[in-house]
């Protein structure tokens, strides 16, 4: 019997051991998360100060001020691949379409068009970027300056910076980028409005491409992306033309490709994924490959096959330039492809309006 | 051997003749009746013409050398830029054209296709088919059921005495017609 006992109570203790182990790892990972966000921080106060030259107690202060906001790292949530369910891979074309090409869509962009006639017509010619191209772009991201983002920038980019791992490089340096534009423009940090990653205004720039891109077209001396829709217009069409745009080039032309062509083409290497879209194959290649491309393109032109899933099937596009260009936007056939489509409908209301 | 020459003689010259035949076929866009000027003997129905090849402005020499002898050519050479404007004004036949009749809508198999234009077939373009309008018109075609209307600009020809207007995939199914059996439409010519 006090062998039996003694036996339970190796058991027992044993049992409770691995209790507390659990347990006290439990508190560990929990605590070492906040512990990792606060070294990050402490570390990014440091290069703040010793880099720019910001007062230590004042960015504390600030960053103190900031929340982290959980809604944020929700929105943000994208799972391990293991975990990855349907809702997750993202939506056909078709249905994705219907977000950004309603009829509504494509009456406010002429709309907005006829208002900003004149910043629209100036920035094509300054910056050789279409007028229609400025305009859809405006209306996929912002809904014509409808909706800008409601969370605090300083929220949104604290929390991202020192909360959300897998990105945590490309948010500190957006809120480095952003607690400089702050201290440039002479703006309270605390008060600028954003989506809930940090983009800022009717264009949606994130801080860093504010520092870059924006201008003053109107030349009032300020450069106000978030109420004057000339300065926005210049600096979407300054973007583009910083990114490459070629004007007069076109940007997606539909084509036929062999069915036993579709894999090797759409496999294409690419360098990294933020060059998923870039064209990197001239038409010839492309052709010997297997695209049955029957448009005046020159066959030394470069292009990428692009497949998107319409009602009736698969179709395929080739992208040029223009398309990669547009993809430095947001790195999304799919977006690039809205972008396109609304801007066509946009320009060929315009035109029977005129 | 002399019967095979003659025989060998016959079958060029019917070749040349048809190649010669073919080549007459009027060189405006915007002329129709395809018929009246082909000789008889080389009259084909309707459906084994080609509309991609049929139409073009290529004088009808160039035509002629082109078929016999095909060769490669640079892009810098040719000259789109009919393709790309219509610098004449629309003519007064065809200013005030009002008609009713069926529509029809492209395939996904002719998505990247070449139209009779020169340019590529998209599913989602805003263009449309059809027999007489000339290139770059810009016509509202009205489905007569629902009342809904949409603007589109012909860059095809098309070869059908049902169809009125044939139009883009997208096109057609914004206006409602591809869930429908009626087809009726209206076509009017606005600039």
């Amino acid at each position: 019997m006090n062998q039996i006992d003694n036996k339970m109570k190796m058991i027992s203790s044993r049992v409770s051991v691995f209790f507390k182990i659990l347990l006290l790892s439990g508190l560990l990972l929990g605590s070492l998360n906040t512990l990792a966000a606060q070294v990050s921080q402490e570390a990014f106060i440091d290069k703040m100060v010793s880099q720019h030259g910001f007062d230590r107690y004042q960015l504390m202060s600030l960053l103190e001020k900031a929340k982290v906001k959980k809604s944020i790292l929700k929105l943000m949530y994208y799972p391990p691949k293991k975990k990855r369910k349907r809702r997750y891979r993202g939506k056909p074309w078709y249905k994705y379409r219907r977000n950004f090409l309603s009829s509504q869509s494509i009456n406010r962009g002429i709309d907005f068009w006829r208002q900003n006639a004149s910043a629209l017509e100036r920035a094509q010619r300054t910056y050789g970027v279409p007028a229609e191209i400025i305009v859809a772009i405006i209306g996929v991201e912002t809904r014509y300056g409808r909706i800008m983002g409601n969370f605090r920038v300083i929220d949104a980019l604290k929390t991202l910076a020192f909360h959300y791992p897998r990105r945590a490089d490309f948010f500190q340096e957006e809120l480095e980028h952003y607690l400089l534009f702050t201290l440039e423009e002479g703006r309270d940090p605390l008060k600028q409005k954003g989506s809930y990653a940090g983009a800022m205004g009717l264009g949606q720039f994130m801080p860093s491409s504010y520092r870059r891109y924006a201008v003053d077209f109107d030349g009032d001396g300020e450069r106000d992306i978030w109420t004057n829709t000339t300065d926005a217009i210049g600096s979407v069409a300054n973007y583009f033309r910083s990114f490459g745009w070629k004007t007069g080039e076109p940007v997606i032309k539909a084509t036929q490709v062999r069915p036993n062509a579709v894999e090797s083409l759409l496999t294409q290497k690419f360098n990294t994924k933020s060059e998923r879209f870039k064209p990197r194959y001239p038409l010839w290649q492309l052709k010997q490959k297997g695209a049955l491309y029957h448009g005046d393109e020159p066959n030394d032109m470069l292009g990428r096959l692009i497949d998107l899933r319409t009602e009736i099937g698969t179709a395929y596009w080739l992208g040029f330039q223009n398309y990669y260009v547009i993809t430095r936007y947001n790195n999304s056939k799919h977006y690039a492809m809205a972008v396109y489509q609304l801007a066509q409908e946009i320009a060929n209301g315009y035109a029977e309006s005129d | 051997m002399v019967m095979q020459k003659v025989i060998k003689f016959s079958l060029i010259m019917t070749l040349v003749c048809g190649i010669v035949g073919c080549s007459v076929a009027p060189t405006s866009q915007d002329e129709v009746d395809v018929h009246q000027q082909v000789p008889s003997r080389f009259k084909f129905s309707s459906e084994k013409l080609n509309p991609r090849t049929q139409f073009s402005s290529a004088t009808s020499e160039q035509k002629t050398s082109e078929m016999a002898f095909p060769r490669r050519e640079t892009v810098a050479s040719r000259d789109y830029s009919y393709r790309m404007k219509r610098e004449e004004p629309l003519s007064p036949a065809f200013r005030n054209y009002v008609e009713r009749g069926f529509a029809a809508w492209y395939g996904l198999e002719d998505h990247g296709a070449k139209t009779a234009s020169g340019q590529v077939h998209d599913l989602y373009a805003m263009t449309a088919a059809h027999a007489s309008l000339p290139f770059n018109t810009r016509v509202r075609v009205r489905n007569l059921r629902t009342g809904k209307s949409i603007v589109v600009t012909i860059n095809d020809r098309l070869y059908d005495e049902n169809v009125l207007i044939k139009l883009s995939y997208w096109k057609a199914r914004s206006l409602g017609l591809t869930k429908h059996r009626s087809q009726n439409v209206e076509v009017r010519v606005i600039r």
